[in-house]
């Protein structure tokens, strides 16, 4: 055979290998392969919900002895907690009331004195806004509330 | 020979790992996807929420690769905390380990559980355009409402995916940044 020839014969059986090799890979379904031990991936979270504003309480009814306390939406609360102090409209708080939805709650009956209440917004179970600003003071005489 | 082969052939291709190389074709190398902080996430996550998780997806071969799923760890393989968006710093009170709370979309209790993309990702051949591709996966990060509340602002390093069901051969790229997800 002549040197030229040969060549010819070791490139075709080059190609054929090639062509085997394809084969070998070729395949007519796919499949999940192992694990990645490097692969990466990134998300971000949001903040904790902002502190409600527009704290109201009001009287339930002139003659009764609850009060009603309203505030606005949260952006992504899930729930409010509410707070109530018989000291002043800056010390004294204490949790009256917790996973209420809505933007409502009404108390139960009330002893006489005096009373302020907070709103706290909270997503999820441990992220929390602060207290809002006190609501104005209601007062609860026997039978009547002003 | 190999140019003509790209197109009338298929190739099955795994992702970049440990197992490198593993029941495959020494011919074929595997694809590595890595965490990227731009663009930034639309959706971000909030306890009891979903939120957007983005890669960069990168091919080494010398033809285009198609993703048509993924394969997830168990809903218990938490993500990491990290004060900033380079991943460098974790943030004490949302380790994986705390839990965080934060697992991928859909993931089940069975480690490699298959989820399919709702639309099909092909990267480009090495060297070639949309190849590294970056990918937004909308709302495919999960966040327990129990999440702590160390986890506010955070950025998360997403547990690795266990593989991928992947093809090699004629394809044309997506366009880089693209979005995606699976949605069950």
């Amino acid at each position: 055979m002549s040197a030229g020839r040969q060549r010819l014969a070791a490139t075709a059986l080059v190609l054929a290998l090639g062509l085997l090799s394809v084969a070998a890979n070729a395949a007519g379904a796919s499949w999940a392969v192992g694990l990645a031990a490097n692969s990466a991936a990134e998300a971000s979270a949001g903040v904790a919900p902002a502190i409600p504003a527009g704290v109201a309480a009001a009287c339930t009814a002139p003659t009764g002895t609850t009060v009603t306390v309203s505030w606005g939406a949260v952006a992504r609360a899930t729930s409010y907690t509410i707070w109530k102090s018989t000291t002043s409209a800056t010390s004294g708080f204490s949790v009256a009331a917790a996973g209420v939805a809505g933007t409502s709650w009404t108390s139960g009956s009330l002893a006489t004195g005096s009373y302020w209440f907070e709103v706290s917004a909270a997503t999820g179970t441990n992220w929390t806004s602060g207290q809002s600003a006190a609501s104005a003071q209601r007062t609860i005489l026997v039978a009547a509330c002003l | 020979m190999a140019a003509v082969s790209y197109g009338a052939t298929n190739w099955i291709v795994g992702i970049f790992g440990g197992s490198s190389g593993q029941g495959q074709s020494a011919s074929v190398a595997n694809l590595s996807i890595s965490a990227v902080a731009s663009p930034a996430a639309n959706n971000l996550l909030y306890p009891g929420g979903t939120g957007d998780v983005v890669v960069s997806i990168s091919n080494p071969n010398p033809f285009p690769v198609t993703i048509t799923a993924v394969n997830l760890p168990t809903n218990t393989t938490y993500a990491t905390g990290y004060t900033t968006s380079s991943l460098t710093t974790t943030q004490s009170g949302c380790l994986a380990s705390t839990p965080s709370g934060v697992t991928w979309s859909f993931a089940t209790g069975t480690s490699g559980s298959s989820h399919t993309l709702t639309t099909p990702l092909t990267v480009g051949a090495s060297g070639q355009a949309d190849n590294p591709l970056v990918v937004t996966l909308t709302n495919d990060a999960s966040m327990a409402s129990s999440a702590p509340a160390a986890c506010e602002s955070t950025y998360f390093s997403l547990p690795s995916l266990t593989g991928v069901t992947a093809t090699g051969g004629s394809a044309t790229a997506t366009a880089s940044p693209a979005t995606d997800s699976w949605t069950s």
